[in-house]
């Protein structure tokens, strides 16, 4: 009897994990976070454009995005005016061409790490950071999905309001930035060679 | 008075000294203390806050591992192990928690009273550098911080704010940067900073933090990490390990040679516990006395004092021997009536000698001054307290009547010669001056203190390097009655140093300008915005011609239109957690503030002098520098004073004799301050402040010397008085010839002088007496 007792007061205690390991979305997003994980160095060229409300025209820059596995991020805009941005684990460093380098460290700058880190990390295929620091969701049809991460920190969220990865397969194609103040912008990134 | 009385009277005014001394004591190793100028006082004291302040007391420490996470991660056990430790102010780790909010907070609002340069001539410009600042606006928030920059650009389209905290980049994190909230170099170490409460020259109150941090380095060479250490605390553990060692070393052989002297001489407890209690109470006096009047003792001072009973001595030794030897046979008291002029005359010549220094313009020669005069006044007036309790008759022992004898002999045999005497006196003055005219001086500071050791140094200049810090020991500051002045003229002074900059004179500097302008200068510059004619619409123009939107920049047309915020104040800067770096460089001062600007790669010191000159309320401050003019300011006092105090001296001589028999006295003194100048030109060694100090201690011993034989009455008196000189000359000479092996220098300059010239002394004593005493005079006359 008594171990009847015991092995039913263990499923209870187990049942809030059994239930959320059971959730569809949290095990899909798990794979597609996974799928996206790059297993090597990747370059994607970039057009980012930027529909500011300070503006009458969006702004557009185009570049490259570079990843090396395990945490090692470059987003270089080439035109029309150079800068580099590179994070390198929780270190940034945003440079420009007759500038003196910035150091900015992630873990204390939320505004910083909003704008691009949430990029690292799906590369890096680093779920449990992305839970931690995003609430996720994923929609999917056939082979395009598109991932959305919304920031958990208020810090964060003061800059910017949620994220928004697509793709088709395990390419992401599209990535938004919804800022807090209302101003977005989009990046396409080429396919890869 | 009975005996007994005197003796109640020694005790009571052992315990008054003792119980001041025990209340009050405190050792000041700062050589800072000894400064004063009375053509920069506000420099004196801005150099001395600097050696006690918070940049001086703080200790980096860098730790590299393998990989960066280790190094931050030893460095957060390392500060776990810090925090809380009472003899620590702060222990910080990484940029204070907030820092990036209390940025916003404070400089946001007051981003017009922050405008410098171009950005507050913008106002006053035409359309042309607007249209410049909108298109920089736009580039900027075509990058990748744009998202960050549109938070604020609508309400600062000038870039404002960015450019204020551009400016505080360097001043709040110099070349660290922050991971992971904490501090660490560019290569990954990690970098931790503790701040003692204590000066860093107090080495005994850091001895077990020292500890701490070589046991961590060891436990973490183990796990192949490196910890490495700047801090000014261990060298100043260096210098005063050496120098105490040193010190109690020598007291202690002092002590027993003295005790062994006794033992020899006179075979009598009581002799011996007269001499201690005298000297206990002469030096007890002294101690109370400089405390009262200064708050602590230097540590020159201390080093001084021990050298002190060496003159002290002198008394009880020579009331013993007269005691043994041609003592009274009513008792001691009598002995010492009998005695007295000899040892009035004596210290009248010895206190005489220190007089000059208490008039001196350095508070440290003072309290040197303060210290000898006080020291010699109560050893000789202890004599009274302290005769009862030598023996009625003291019986003189084996050892003593044959030195006596074999002395009044050899005295004999001296007197017989004269002229040989003379002759000989002549010709060694003759040579002495001939050698001390090629003295040399030196007034480097440095040369006073032990060297640094090599490894510490390396260490130091590596650690330095690493953290890109300011140089120590050069700075400019700008002195103000209150913060406003100061802060004007620190604003004031920084395009003197932008220029000394490009000039290539200097690499850089960090100003705490950056942090804070005076309120007027806040206030002018915030008007000139908010008072500018079509200032927001001229701005909505240039923008709009760049591709802004129409009504976009709205917000920064309310900015303007709002009111102005309260100037910035120090106060609240300094409440904020944004205030420790910029607290740092303020020093207030008794009357006034300054404002410290750091100096880095300093290339040329005399330009950067020179462009500091004519901005009123600023100065350059080269520590060492300063100090070695201020030392060779002190030595150039001393040596008149010296001068001076001779010439009392044998004014006192002249008055007390009226014949040849004050050469006789002052003869010895001269030929042995001569002699010591002479060995030090010999050696090539130039003569150091500490000499002089010396020179001092020479000058009143061997005058003693030579009065204690001028005043000798008969031949037992003499006898007498020629065992107490030599007795008292060989404790001087072995207890300061150890001290001139010591490793510190200053020590070691202090027992050489006094070493030579005891043994001058006593050499040049009876020769003069025997050249200059009347044929009548004395037992051999």
């Amino acid at each position: 009897m008594w171990v009847r007792r015991v092995a039913c007061a263990a499923l209870l205690a187990l049942a809030p994990a059994l239930a959320l390991a059971g959730e569809p979305e949290d095990a899909r997003i798990a794979e597609r976070v996974a799928s996206l994980r790059a297993d090597g160095p990747i370059e994607r060229a970039f057009v980012e454009t930027k529909t500011l409300a300070l503006l009458a025209a969006p702004l557009e820059s185009r570049g490259v995005l570079g990843f090396e596995p395990p945490d090692r991020l470059r987003w270089e805009i080439l035109a029309p005016e150079p800068s580099l941005l590179r994070i390198d684990g929780r270190r940034m460093e945003l440079a420009r061409p007759g500038a003196a380098a910035r150091r900015i460290d992630l873990a204390a700058d939320a505004g910083a790490r909003g704008l691009v880190d949430a990029v690292r990390l799906l590369l890096a295929g680093d779920l449990a950071a992305l839970r931690r620091g995003y609430a996720l969701g994923l929609d999917e049809a056939g082979d395009a999905w598109r991932l959305a991460l919304t920031p958990r920190e208020a810090a964060e969220r003061r800059i910017v309001a949620r994220i928004e990865i697509a793709g088709a397969g395990r390419a992401p194609r599209e990535l938004w930035l919804h800022f807090a103040n209302g101003d977005l912008s989009h990046v396409a990134f080429a396919s890869p060679r | 008075m009975s005996a007994r009385g005197r003796l109640a009277l020694a005790a009571l005014w052992l315990a008054l000294a003792v119980g001041i001394v025990a209340q009050r004591w405190r050792v000041s190793d700062e050589l800072p203390a000894l400064i004063a100028s009375s053509e920069h006082p506000e420099l004196a004291e801005l150099s001395q806050r600097v050696s006690g302040g918070p940049a001086a007391r703080t200790l980096a420490v860098v730790i590299r591992a393998p990989a960066p996470e280790a190094a931050l991660a030893a460095a957060r056990e390392l500060a776990g192990q810090l925090r809380g430790r009472p003899d620590l102010e702060a222990v910080v780790l990484g940029p204070p928690a907030g820092a990036l909010d209390a940025l916003e907070a404070l400089y946001f609002p007051r981003r017009f009273a922050f405008a410098r340069g171009e950005d507050g001539r913008l106002t006053a410009s035409g359309d042309a550098p607007l249209r410049e600042r909108a298109r920089a606006l736009k580039a900027a928030l075509n990058g990748p911080e744009g998202g960050w920059i549109a938070q604020h650009a609508a309400q600062d389209p000038l870039l404002l704010f960015r450019a204020q905290l551009a400016r505080l980049e360097p001043a709040r994190r110099g070349a660290l940067e922050a991971r992971s909230g904490q501090w660490a170099t560019a290569d990954g170490a990690a970098v931790l900073f503790a701040r003692t409460r204590a000066s860093p020259f107090d080495s005994k109150a850091h001895a077990p933090l020292l500890a701490l941090l070589e046991a961590t380095r060891a436990r973490l060479a183990a796990r192949g990490a490196q910890l490495e250490l700047s801090s000014l605390h261990r060298f100043a553990a260096d210098a005063q390990g050496v120098a105490q060692r040193d010190a109690q070393r020598i007291s202690a052989l002092s002590l027993a040679l003295v005790v062994a002297l006794f033992a020899t001489l006179f075979g009598s407890l009581r002799a011996l516990a007269a001499a201690a209690i005298q000297l206990a109470l002469a030096l007890a006096t002294a101690t109370a006395a400089c405390l009262l009047a200064f708050g602590s003792l230097s540590l020159l001072t201390v080093a001084f004092g021990s050298t002190l009973i060496g003159v002290c001595v002198d008394y009880p030794i020579h009331l013993a021997h007269h005691h043994a030897l041609a003592g009274d046979a009513r008792g001691p008291l009598a002995t010492l009536r009998a005695v007295a002029p000899a040892l009035v005359v004596g210290a009248a010549t010895s206190i005489a000698g220190f007089a000059g220094l208490g008039v001196a313009e350095l508070p440290g020669l003072r309290e040197l001054g303060l210290f000898g005069f006080v020291g010699l006044v109560a050893g000789l007036a202890a004599l009274w307290v302290i005769a009862p309790i030598f023996p009625r008759v003291l019986a003189p022992t084996r050892a003593q009547r044959a030195l006596a004898a074999s002395l009044a002999r050899g005295y004999a045999a001296l007197r017989a010669r004269r002229h040989a005497c003379a002759a000989v006196l002549a010709a060694s003055a003759a040579l002495v001056a001939v050698a001390a005219a090629r003295t040399t001086f030196s007034d480097d500071l440095l040369a006073l203190n032990l060297p640094a050791r090599p490894e510490r140094l390396a260490e130091e200049a590596r650690v330095q390097a690493r953290l890109g810090a300011s140089e120590r020991g050069r700075l400019i500051a700008a002195f103000g009655r209150d913060d406003a002045e100061a802060l004007a003229a620190l604003e004031a002074l920084e395009p003197h140093l932008e220029a000394a900059v490009a000039s290539g004179a200097l690499a850089g500097f960090d100003s705490p300008g950056s942090w804070l302008r005076a309120p007027q200068a806040q206030a002018t510059s915030d008007r000139a915005f908010r008072e500018a004619p079509d200032f927001a619409e001229r701005v909505a123009r240039a923008y709009q011609a760049e591709g802004f939107a129409p009504g976009a920049l709205a917000p920064f047309a309310d900015a303007l239109a709002s009111a102005a915020p309260q100037p910035l104040t120090a106060a609240e800067l300094s409440a904020s957690p944004l205030g420790e770096p910029f607290a740092a460089s303020r020093v207030a001062l008794a009357r006034g503030v300054a404002y410290v600007v750091a100096l880095r790669g300093v290339a040329d010191a005399s330009r950067v002098e020179a462009a500091v000159e004519g901005v009123p309320g600023a100065l350059f401050l080269d520590q060492r520098r300063f100090a070695s003019e201020l030392y060779a300011r002190a030595r150039a006092q001393v040596v008149p004073l010296l001068g001076a105090g001779f010439a009392l001296v044998a004014g006192v001589l002249v008055a007390r004799f009226r014949s040849l028999r004050a050469a006789a006295a002052a003869v010895p003194a001269l030929l042995a301050v001569g002699s010591v100048l002479a060995a030090l030109a010999l050696r090539g060694e130039p003569v150091t402040l500490l000499h002089l100090f010396g020179l001092v201690l020479v000058l009143c011993f061997a005058e003693d010397y030579g009065v204690f034989l001028v005043e000798a009455r008969d031949a037992d008196a003499l006898a007498a008085s020629l065992t107490s000189i030599v007795a008292a000359s060989l404790t001087t000479a072995l207890s300061f010839g150890l001290l001139a092996f010591s490793a510190f220098p200053a020590l070691a300059a202090l027992g050489f002088t006094a070493g030579l010239g005891s043994l001058a002394a006593l050499v040049a004593s009876p020769l003069a007496a025997a050249a200059f005493l009347p044929p009548r005079a004395g037992a051999a006359g």
